[in-house]
């Protein structure tokens, strides 16, 4: 009984410890997704100041 | 995607109650033998993951396409999955059924050489990010299939303590229906979840792609 019990847990677990790494790495892009954002938000605000006529 | 993992749920449960409380019990295994219930899964998981990977890996060496990088990437990632999942649970079974954790056997070293290729794969693409990593890896990616069919035919072609196969054979399956059948639900359970974790990983390696296509752009 504990055998099948034990079998059972880790491929539960392993499932659950797989899922996990994946919403870790969700929540990573999502923040690389923002920095990128900013990042060409700024960059296009910086060539903004560098050529305010062709604004 | 919602409908694949819900459905991944619904026939996890079903799959392991049936294989837990409404299963007969083998008649010289007695209850350790529910642990083919999750076992069996993970193996034809393991083989379908690294056999994709094998596909991706060659494609990529071939034509150079990062989609098929990416395919390769993912699947192997999976294979370690099911593989150590595979080990694992081999292992526990083999505590009450042949009295030992573990065997030197020929079917037991050959799928532990798997699991360290494709860990050893996994590593290579760690340490050596960009094109170089991937061809190193897509290079593993193809040698490493080679161990499988020594794998499944080290069981029947060399004196093993493995159990034969009793599922896919050429004679047909060995099982009775009242094992077949929760036999096949969670193998059902375990392709619904490989996909749902397939589909949830390439869709981050694409977006990875083209955030960092689009940092090298600004």
């Amino acid at each position: 009984m504990g055998f099948v019990a034990a079998a059972y847990l880790v491929v539960v677990g392993l499932f659950a410890l797989y899922a996990l790494t994946v919403a870790a790495r969700q929540r990573l892009i999502g923040e690389l997704a923002e920095a990128a954002q900013d990042g060409a938000v700024a960059a296009e605000a910086k060539a903004s100041v560098r050529h305010p006529v062709s604004r | 995607m919602r409908l694949l993992l819900i459905s991944a749920g619904l026939l996890m449960i079903v799959g392991m109650t049936w294989a837990l409380a409404l299963a007969p019990d083998e008649a010289i295994q007695g209850f350790p033998q529910r642990i083919m219930y999750v076992h069996v899964p993970s193996v034809l998981m393991t083989y379908l993951a690294l056999g994709l990977c094998f596909v991706g890996s060659a494609l990529f060496l071939w034509r150079g396409d990062r989609r098929w990088d990416r395919l390769a990437h993912v699947c192997g990632e999976l294979g370690v999955l099911f593989v150590t999942m595979t080990l694992a649970t081999g292992t526990i079974w083999g505590r009450p059924v042949w009295g030992t954790w573990w065997t030197w056997d020929a079917r037991l070293t050959t799928t532990l050489m798997l699991w360290f290729i494709y860990v050893g794969y996994l590593v290579v693409r760690a340490w050596a990010p960009g094109t170089r990593g991937a061809r190193a890896a897509a290079v593993i990616g193809v040698i490493g299939i080679l161990d499988l069919p020594l794998i499944h035919w080290s069981a029947i072609l060399l004196r093993t303590l493995h159990p034969q196969p009793t599922v896919f054979r050429p004679e047909g399956p060995a099982l009775p229906a009242s094992m077949l059948a929760p036999l096949g639900v969670n193998v059902a359970a375990f392709l619904a979840i490989f996909l749902v974790l397939l589909f949830l990983r390439l869709r981050q390696e694409r977006t990875l792609d083209r955030l960092v296509t689009m940092v090298e752009g600004a």
